[in-house]
């Protein structure tokens, strides 16, 4: 037995080997395990949050890009939408300016027509009129023309130029 | 009616180191083979087996108590060391642990009637030669051999005595504090249950009837709660001396 | 049981209840420290854990010089170095 307070080498000896084993068992079965599955986590906590932080921005991009889009579609419709309203209001100036024209047309064709009549019964009424004319004269040359027969002969005239008219 | 030795309790007041298993020589040194290193085995055998438990399937979902339990235990000696030496330090964590775990159970074997590992002297001189090698080899490593050298003679040269004693009586003071306090303890639960039986047979009883329960309130102190405090120092010391060997952070 | 054996016993006996004199200076001085802890801790209870660490730390310490003075009393009643 030893002593109360002793020093022994070869319990210093063997504590030293025990210490060193246990300091290479618990390293090898405690800390080289839990440290791995630590770092393991924490690499995938890193991971996923990385995979968060690219979805994000993907979808922010998806984001922009469809805002784009609709910008671009809403810009086009509206332009659409002018041209249409352009063209429409084109075309009912020129379906209103050809129906002016029609109009315009018709009234200088009716026109010309009336003024054609109007020349045509002139020229048939100056006609009308030489001849009668010439039926007076032959008729005043036929006989002697009494008053009456003056009388009745401008009535007559008269008449038939009114009647020509 | 005579009742059995062992039921007589301790009639016989003996403190004294471990026991000798064998003695062989070598080279014409005398080594003995003592109690306490088989007592070391038992505990390292145990922590080993519970490392090696907790550490079983490790997963890095669905954590299982064991492994959150060995986690915990991880994180708790890699914040002690952060905590006290600085990020830099952490490859000691493993010592420390060793140090910290090999303390309390080699101090909380004595609960199972065992005597404590840590009531021997040369395990704590072990332990503490170790710490004194760590903290010269920081040193040394910091400042170089010339640089730990001059150390001695710093402030002025005569207090190199003084300094050499100061640098020694760091590791002495390690060990004899936790030694005494283990030891120290040891012996006057010895003192406590050689009294209570002397009581008891002085009225005349056989049987040590108040060695049963009064023991247990000193137990607590000496075995569980000095047990825990001077493995706990013992590890702060080695850390501080070791982190306090080097210069600062700020210089490297 | 010769005389001077005798007087070496009773010495060592002695220097034993002597050497835990040493207790005091640990005993006066842990109560100082714990008592400045708890004036620390109700000041600034959120530091509680940081100050208990340091103040057992410090109390071990402090402790060690009470220890010597055990293990000296050990000594000389169970050891004896003197016979």
């Amino acid at each position: 037995m030893l002593d109360f307070l002793s020093i022994d080498v070869g319990t210093i000896l063997f504590t030293l080997i025990n210490t060193l084993i246990l300091f290479l068992g618990l390293k090898h079965f405690l800390f080289r395990p839990v440290n791995a599955v630590l770092e393991l986590r924490q690499n995938t906590i890193d991971k996923a949050l990385q995979d968060a932080d690219s979805a994000n921005a993907e979808a922010q991009s998806r984001k922009e890009e469809y805002e784009q889009r609709i910008a671009a579609a809403k810009e086009e419709s509206a332009e659409l939408l002018r041209n249409a309203t352009r063209q429409a209001q084109r075309r009912a100036d020129e379906i209103v300016a050809t129906a002016k024209a029609d109009a315009a047309a018709v009234m200088q064709q009716n026109a010309e027509e009336l003024e054609r009549e109007k020349r045509r019964a002139e020229k048939e009424l100056r006609n009308e009129v030489s001849s009668l004319a010439v039926l007076v004269a032959e008729k005043v040359m036929d006989r002697e023309i009494n008053p009456d027969d003056h009388a009745r002969l401008i009535d007559a005239f008269i008449d038939s130029v009114e009647d020509a008219e | 009616m005579k009742l059995p030795a062992f039921l007589q309790g301790s009639s016989e007041l003996t403190v004294s180191g471990p026991k000798i298993i064998a003695s062989f020589d070598v080279f014409g040194i005398t080594i003995h083979f003592t109690e306490t290193i088989v007592l070391q085995w038992f505990v390292i055998a145990i922590l080993l087996l519970t490392a090696r438990f907790l550490t079983h399937k490790l997963t890095i979902h669905g954590v299982s108590k064991r492994q959150a339990i060995a986690e915990m235990l991880v994180d708790a000696i890699h914040n002690l060391v952060a905590d006290t030496m600085g990020k830099r330090w952490m490859f000691m964590a493993p010592y420390i642990a060793t140090i910290f775990s090999f303390s309390i159970l080699g101090s909380l074997i004595s609960l199972l009637g065992l005597r404590s590992v840590t009531s021997d002297f040369s395990v704590l001189a072990t332990w503490s030669a170790i710490t004194f090698v760590m903290i010269t080899a920081t040193k040394i490593r910091f400042t170089g051999v010339k640089g730990w050298l001059k150390g001695f003679l710093d402030p002025v040269p005569v207090m190199l005595p003084i300094n050499i004693l100061s640098e020694v009586a760091t590791p002495v003071s390690m060990a004899l504090r936790h030694f005494g306090n283990i030891a120290g303890g040891a012996v006057i639960t010895a003192l406590l249950y050689y009294g209570l039986t002397g009581l008891s047979h002085l009225i005349g009883l056989q049987f040590p009837i108040f060695t049963i329960g009064i023991p247990a309130v000193l137990s607590l102190y000496f075995d569980l709660f000095s047990g825990f405090m001077q493995a706990f120092i013992f590890c702060m010391l080695t850390m501080v001396f070791i982190s306090n060997a080097a210069p600062d952070e700020t210089d490297h | 049981m010769e005389m001077s054996e005798a007087i070496v016993l009773a010495g060592s006996a002695i220097g034993a209840g002597l050497a835990m004199i040493a207790g005091i200076g640990p005993g006066i001085g842990e109560g100082y420290a714990v008592g400045k802890a708890c004036e620390a801790i109700a000041r600034q209870p959120e530091a509680s854990g940081a100050v208990t660490r340091t103040m057992f730390v410090g109390c071990a310490v402090a402790e060690s010089t009470g220890i010597y003075g055990l293990i000296v009393a050990l000594l000389l009643m169970f050891l004896k170095p003197f016979t």
